[in-house]
C-alpha cells in the first residue's frame, strides 16, 4: 500500500531537500536560542542564522520552473 | 512511582528533522523515540505506546499518509501530527480526515508544536484523573466485595442489608458471574451469624451418589468406602450458613432431605437410625429458572417454596452497563497490584469495547478479561488492542438466549456505518475472528454479517 508521496520533477525534488535541510537549520537556532539565557552575545548570531535560513526558504518558491502552488 | 512522562515518536528520513525535534521535545519534557521510517512500525508500535507520533509525510519507501492510517489502524489511542515540507490545502483535509491531530510545514513552527505536546499531555492527564476517578467511584460504591453505582445494584445492596439480619432462608437467582456467592456471604457476614461458619458447596460438582453423604454425613460402614463416621456440611455449618450453589442439580431424594433440615432443622446421616437437630440457615442459589424446573417436574414445588420466601434477583451486567467503568477500574487495581505493574488504566477505545461487548459471563467474564489484558499488557494503560486481544480470545460461552434478547447498544439503528474498507481491515486486523471484529467496530455479529452480505464479502 506504499503510496509516492515525493515531489515528481527533479527540480521538485531539489527544492524538497532543500527546505528540509533549511528547516534543520532553523529548527536547531529555535531550539538554542530557547536555552540561551538573555543577553547572551550568542544570541545575536544565531538570529542572524535564522534569518539567513528563514530568507532562504522564503526564496524556494521563486527558483524557475517551481510550481507556485505547492506551498502554503 | 515518579511520573512517567509522555512519549513522542518521530518518523523523518530525515536525521537532521529527527535530531532538532528530539532536542526541542526533549526540552518539553517529553520522552522521545525517532526512526527514520515507518517499515518496522507494524511490529514495533504496539511495545512503543506513544502517545502521540510526529511523522513527515514526504518519506521513501512508507509514505506519512500510510503510517498516518497504520497508527490510527494498530493504536488509535495515539494521536498523530504530520509534517510537511509540501504543504497544501488538498493534502491538509485528506490527513485531517484521516484522523492527523494537525498538519505542520516546515520549518516547524515550535510554537505550534509546544501547543500541540500541551494538548497531549493535558488529554493524558485528564484520562489518569478520570481512571483515579472510576477507582474511587469504584471504592465508594463497593459492598461486601461488589461494585454497583447502579441504582439496580444499589437498590440490590439495600434490600441484602434489611434482609441479612432476619432471613433463614433465601434465593439467589441470576446468570452465571453475576455474583451469586458473594450476595450469599453478605447475608452472612451482614447478619447474627457472622462469627459462625459459613460453608459452601456446589451441587453440581458432586457425583450424584455422593450428594447424601456430602451433605448429611454417614455412619461407619454405612457403604462400601465409609471406613470412618463422617459428620455432613450440615453438621459442619451447624450454628452458621450453608450456600448451596446451582441447587437445581438436587436429586429428587436428596431435595426431600433437605426439605426436612429446612422445616425441622433434622439431619440424618446415612446409615444412621436417628436424626440430629442442626440450626442453619440455608442460602440456596440457581442460574436456572427453577419454577420452571418445578412445572417440568425436576425440582420439588414444596421445596421451592419454602426456599424462595425471600428471593434476591441478580441483574446481568448487560442490565447495568453504567457499572462497567468502575468495575474495570477496581479489577485493573487489584490485578495491576498481583501482577506488580504500573497500570493506571483502560483508554477511550478500550473502555468503548467493554461497554458494548455483550458479556454472557458477566462480572466474572469482565474479571477474566481484565486479568487476561493485565497479564499481557506492556504499558501503562491498556490498550484497545490488549483488551481486543483477550476478547477475541474469549471463554467458551455458556448458553444463553442468543440474540434477540441481548441487542448490544451498536445494533440500535443509529449503529455506525463502516465501509467496507474499514471492516476488511478490521477483519484483517484480528486474523477473521468476526466476533472480535464485530466487537471493534462497536456493532452486533448480526449487522457485521449483514454488512459483509451487502459487500459481497461473505
Amino acid at each position: 500500500m506504499t503510496e509516492s508521496t515525493l515531489p515528481e520533477t527533479p527540480r521538485e525534488r531539489l527544492v524538497h531537500e532543500f527546505k528540509n535541510h533549511l528547516s534543520v537549520i532553523v529548527g536547531f537556532c529555535d531550539v538554542l536560542l530557547r536555552e540561551l539565557p538573555e543577553g547572551d552575545a550568542k544570541r545575536a548570531d544565531l538570529a542572524q542564522i535564522q534569518r539567513a535560513a528563514l530568507a532562504a526558504v522564503a526564496l524556494l518558491p521563486e527558483l524557475p520552473g517551481h510550481a507556485s502552488a505547492t506551498d502554503a | 512511582m515518579p511520573e512517567e512522562r509522555p512519549r513522542l515518536l518521530v518518523i523523518d528520513d530525515e536525521p537532521g528533522m529527527l535530531a532538532v525535534v528530539e532536542r526541542f521535545a526533549a526540552a518539553e519534557d517529553f520522552e522521545v523515540v525517532t526512526r527514520t521510517g515507518g517499515h518496522a512500525l507494524l511490529t514495533e508500535l504496539p511495545a512503543l505506546k506513544p502517545d502521540v507520533a510526529l511523522v513527515d509525510r514526504n518519506m521513501p519507501e512508507v509514505g506519512g499518509l500510510d503510517v498516518l492510517r497504520l497508527i490510527r489502524e494498530i493504536d488509535p489511542d495515539c494521536l498523530v501530527i504530520l509534517m510537511t515540507a509540501y504543504a497544501t490545502v488538498d493534502s491538509a483535509i485528506e490527513a485531517v480526515k484521516l484522523g492527523a491531530l494537525d498538519y505542520l510545514s516546515k520549518p516547524l513552527d515550535f510554537g505550534r508544536l509546544r501547543e500541540l505536546l500541551d494538548t497531549v499531555r493535558f488529554r493524558r492527564d485528564r484520562r489518569r484523573r478520570l481512571l483515579v476517578a472510576d477507582s474511587e467511584l469504584a471504592s465508594r460504591f463497593e459492598f461486601c466485595g461488589m461494585i454497583g453505582r447502579s441504582p439496580v445494584m444499589q437498590e440490590l445492596f439495600d434490600l441484602v442489608r434489611r434482609l441479612a439480619p432476619h432471613a433463614r432462608t433465601a434465593l439467589i437467582t441470576g446468570e452465571t458471574g453475576t455474583g451469586k456467592e458473594l450476595v450469599a456471604r453478605a447475608l452472612h457476614t451482614l447478619g447474627p451469624r457472622r462469627d459462625r461458619k459459613f460453608v459452601a458447596f456446589n451441587c453440581a460438582a458432586v457425583v450424584e451418589t455422593l450428594f447424601e453423604s456430602e451433605l448429611f454425613g454417614h455412619t461407619r460402614g454405612a457403604f462400601t468406602g465409609a471406613v470412618e463416621a463422617k459428620a455432613g456440611l450440615f453438621e459442619v455449618a451447624d450454628g452458621g450458613t450453608i450456600f448451596l450453589d446451582e441447587v437445581g442439580e438436587l436429586p429428587a431424594p436428596v431435595q426431600a432431605k433437605l426439605l426436612r433440615v429446612i422445616e425441622y432443622g433434622e439431619v440424618q446421616r446415612v446409615g444412621a437410625a436417628a436424626g440430629r437437630t442442626v440450626d442453619v440457615r440455608t442460602i440456596a442459589a440457581t442460574n436456572r429458572q427453577l419454577f420452571d424446573e418445578v412445572v417440568a417436574g425436576r425440582f420439588r414445588q414444596d421445596l421451592y417454596y419454602r426456599l424462595n420466601v425471600v428471593e434476591i434477583n441478580l441483574p446481568s451486567l448487560h442490565e447495568r452497563p453504567e457499572d462497567i467503568p468502575c468495575l474495570t477500574a477496581a479489577f485493573v487495581g487489584e490485578f495491576a497490584g498481583r501482577f506488580g505493574k504500573a497500570l493506571a488504566g483502560v483508554s477511550p477505545g478500550a473502555e468503548r469495547l467493554l461497554h458494548n461487548a455483550p458479556w454472557p459471563g458477566n462480572v466474572r467474564e469482565l474479571r477474566n478479561v481484565i486479568e487476561r489484558a493485565c497479564m499481557l499488557s506492556e504499558g501503562r494503560i491498556l490498550s484497545e488492542r490488549d483488551v481486543l486481544s483477550v476478547l477475541g480470545a474469549g471463554a467458551p460461552r455458556p448458553a444463553r438466549p442468543r440474540a434477540p434478547a441481548l441487542p448490544t447498544p451498536g445494533d440500535t439503528p443509529a449503529e455506525p456505518a463502516h465501509n467496507r474498507r474499514t471492516v476488511e481491515q478490521v477483519l484483517q486486523q484480528v486474523g477473521g475472528n468476526r466476533s472480535a471484529a464485530a466487537r471493534l467496530l462497536g456493532i452486533s455479529r448480526r449487522a457485521l454479517y449483514r454488512r459483509l452480505d451487502s459487500f459481497g464479502l461473505r
